[in-house]
């Protein structure tokens, strides 16, 4: 199970800089809006591109989609 | 994201409000500092020179008219704290402040008689422990505007009178207009799902005809050693229809407010996995004889492709619908197949 976050916590989170934010939602959602300090990783693109986007494989990462789940 | 946990990633958690979360709650959707992303443990980050990093993750500032449309007015944001309240909370309120009110009158009638509530005689309304019922009989029938005028306020009392009685009228008004509305935000529920499920069914029926189609495609096809062009073009055309179901799926996918019924949703992905599985040998049939390949075939393709993997991807499906993940990981495994073909 992915732990879940809180949106205090993830605020509090991204103002300490201790998070990697990742939007895996699609480019052109990223383009139009998205949560600040975010980074553009859409799903499809996971595999391919995680390694180079997300090098530090122990780093706290969040992911986000577009709403409740 | 399992997936993430999948690709050697141990400390992986999800921010599930998502996007949607985010917005309600007016936060904003610029970078807070500089142009830079935040990157976990700088220190630790063994990407190399900063270069390198692709240019992709750049952030991008969200346009100054889309944070104006999601900053809203106080008035607006008086009328949300109003409307999210149940009726009995809204009920409860106005008790509160027609209790709260009587005993301000009282104390007031008590501490300066004959300078805040006055009867019909004229003459002041009894203070002490005599004066409570008189006080809250006062306070009810101002908070309800109905303002007999058997006892009527004098000095301070009348301001606090005049906001009281506005303040009863609108709550009071509050807990009837939602009493109205209850019933006819059922329906609108109620009508929503029926256009839902009818648009889930007519995506089930369509995902057959593209099926019929495909197959008898295939008869066209099969026995010969070059395809008819005509089955090029028939090919084609299912490809469109079939990408624009799939977008259909993908949209009724995306709104996690109304998901379908898992029994749904499974015919409708076993429904899609077969008519990819058809689709794939078709295009492997047509595609053996002849190099090229119409432009829009290989459009349709390749958006295929990306909406069948975002479809059965790691995001919003797969979380609501853990017992249809063969399915899911069949389409993902077509998906990526129909691209090699």
């Amino acid at each position: 199970m992915i732990p879940e976050l809180s949106r205090e916590d993830l605020v509090r989170g991204l103002r300490a800089g201790r998070i990697t934010l990742v939007d895996v939602l699609s480019p052109e959602s990223f383009a139009a809006m998205h949560i600040p300090g975010a980074i553009s990783l859409p799903v499809v693109d996971l595999a391919r591109r995680a390694a180079e986007v997300l090098s530090d494989r122990a780093a706290a990462v969040v992911t986000y989609c577009g709403g409740p789940t | 994201m399992s997936l993430l946990r999948e690709l050697g990633y141990t400390n992986v958690s999800h921010y599930p409000g998502g996007l949607m979360e985010w917005l309600e709650f007016n936060l904003p959707t610029e970078p807070p500092s500089g142009g830079r992303p935040v990157l976990a443990h700088p220190s630790r980050d063994r990407s190399g020179p900063a270069e390198s990093r692709p240019p992709a993750v750049q952030p991008h500032v969200a346009p100054r008219a889309l944070q104006r449309a999601f900053r809203t007015s106080w008035s607006s944001r008086f009328i949300d704290a109003l409307a999210e309240r149940s009726v009995g909370a809204l009920f409860w309120l106005w008790l509160e402040i027609v209790l709260g009110c009587g005993v301000a009158y009282w104390l007031m009638a008590w501490a300066f008689p004959g300078f805040a509530l006055i009867g019909t005689n004229g003459a002041p309304v009894a203070s002490g422990l005599r004066g409570v019922l008189p006080a809250l009989y006062f306070s009810a029938v101002t908070a309800t505007s109905i303002g007999y005028g058997d006892i009527v306020p004098a000095g301070a009392a009348r301001v606090l009178a005049v906001c009281e009685g506005i303040a009863g009228l609108i709550l009071f008004g509050c807990v009837v207009s939602k009493f109205v509305s209850r019933r006819q935000e059922e329906l609108i529920g109620q009508i929503h799902r029926i256009a839902f499920e009818d648009r889930l069914g007519r995506v089930r029926t369509n995902l057959l005809l593209v099926r019929t189609e495909l197959q008898a495609t295939a008869r066209l096809c099969e026995g010969r050693d070059i395809p008819p062009p005509e089955a090029v073009a028939r090919v084609e055309s299912a490809a469109m229809v079939f990408v624009g179901e799939l977008h259909a799926v993908h949209d009724l996918l995306y709104r996690p407010q109304d998901t379908p019924e898992e029994a749904v949703l499974e015919a409708i992905l076993a429904g899609l996995a077969s008519v990819f599985r058809e689709f794939n040998e078709l295009l492997a049939c047509v595609q053996a004889q002849r190099t090229e390949r119409p432009p829009a075939l290989t459009a349709s393709v390749s958006t295929m492709s990306r909406l069948a993997r975002e479809i059965c991807g790691d995001c919003v499906p797969r979380e609501f619908a853990p017992a249809l993940r063969t399915w899911m990981d069949q389409i993902q495994r077509m998906a990526g197949e129909v691209e090699q073909i």
